[in-house]
């Protein structure tokens, strides 16, 4: 389980634009940072791995 | 140190618990609705823009506060550009574009992306601005200061005030103080085109106490958080 209160470090990966932009509008929609959105989605991709 | 960053733009941020009073402020001397995302604005002014953020939203401060952001066309050439320069630059994205920050004689300087992709905002074409932005911000060290932000573009004007620096066209202004108070608080100042007995007058109409000092060339109204909004009038534009 990913520790909240642990210090962020950045993250450099490389994607297709288009799912970069799509991920980038869901924040907006969302209302929350890119940071937070894709944490939240790899935490949510890890966990269900984890379930399996 | 010569320009590297060229078409820098003063466009400070202004984190407030009065989003909605504080934009009124604003346009009520001059600025201009531009940019819009629920209570997030950005006023454009006749030089420099200035982005009113609820702070009920914001991640980097608790406290009404103002703070310095340069925004460029291109946050990655800029940062690629300043590293060549021996200045550390970090670049990154974000929801709305991509964000930077450079070290600074002074702290660390912020840069944005110019927004480009506009999805999620309401983009309007601002009425006319009528008057400018000037950031003041508090260095250490003026000298180191003004070589550091001549790299960007600003630089005094001919004959000036040596602690006035200005960018090319549109870009705003800045103001340098000496000190050692945290460089990231700025203060917001407006110089405008038009009579001061004009802008007084129409503060006063809409209910806002206004100071006058410096001999009358000076105009002060309190900001609904409580700080001070200094508007002067701006030189006439060089033929």
């Amino acid at each position: 389980v990913p520790d909240e209160t642990a210090p962020k470090t950045q993250f450099n990966v490389y994607l297709p634009p288009d799912l970069v932009r799509l991920v980038k509008h869901r924040a907006i929609d969302e209302g929350r940072s890119l940071s937070s959105l894709v944490e939240a989605a790899l935490a949510d991709y890890l966990k269900k791995g984890d379930d399996r | 140190m010569t320009a590297i960053v060229t078409h820098a733009v003063v466009s400070p941020l202004r984190f407030t618990d009065h989003p909605a009073e504080t934009t009124a402020l604003f346009e009520l001397l001059g600025l201009r609705r531009a940019v819009r995302q629920g209570g997030f604005e950005v006023l454009q002014g006749g030089g420099g823009r200035l982005s009113i953020h609820p702070l009920e939203t914001a991640a980097s401060t608790t406290v009404p506060a103002s703070s310095l952001v340069l925004d460029v066309p291109d946050v990655v050439v800029t940062s690629r550009r300043l590293d060549e320069a021996g200045l550390t630059a970090t670049w990154w994205d974000e929801s709305w574009g991509r964000q930077a920050t450079v070290a600074a004689p002074f702290g660390t300087l912020w840069l944005n992306a110019e927004l480009v992709d506009t999805y999620g905002f309401e983009v309007q074409a601002p009425a006319e601005p009528t008057a400018g932005v000037v950031v003041a911000i508090v260095v250490p060290d003026l000298v180191a200061a003004a070589e550091f932000l001549a790299a960007f573009g600003f630089t005094p004007d001919p004959g000036g005030a040596p602690d006035v620096l200005r960018g090319g066209p549109g870009a705003g202004a800045l103001r340098l103080v000496q000190g050692e108070g945290d460089s990231s608080v700025a203060s917001i100042a407006l110089e405008t085109p038009e009579p001061l007995a004009d802008v007084a007058a129409r503060l006063e109409a809409a209910g806002h106490a206004v100071t006058r000092t410096d001999g009358g060339t000076t105009l002060t109204v309190t900001a609904p958080d409580g700080d001070a909004v200094r508007i002067t009038r701006a030189a006439p534009a060089a033929e």
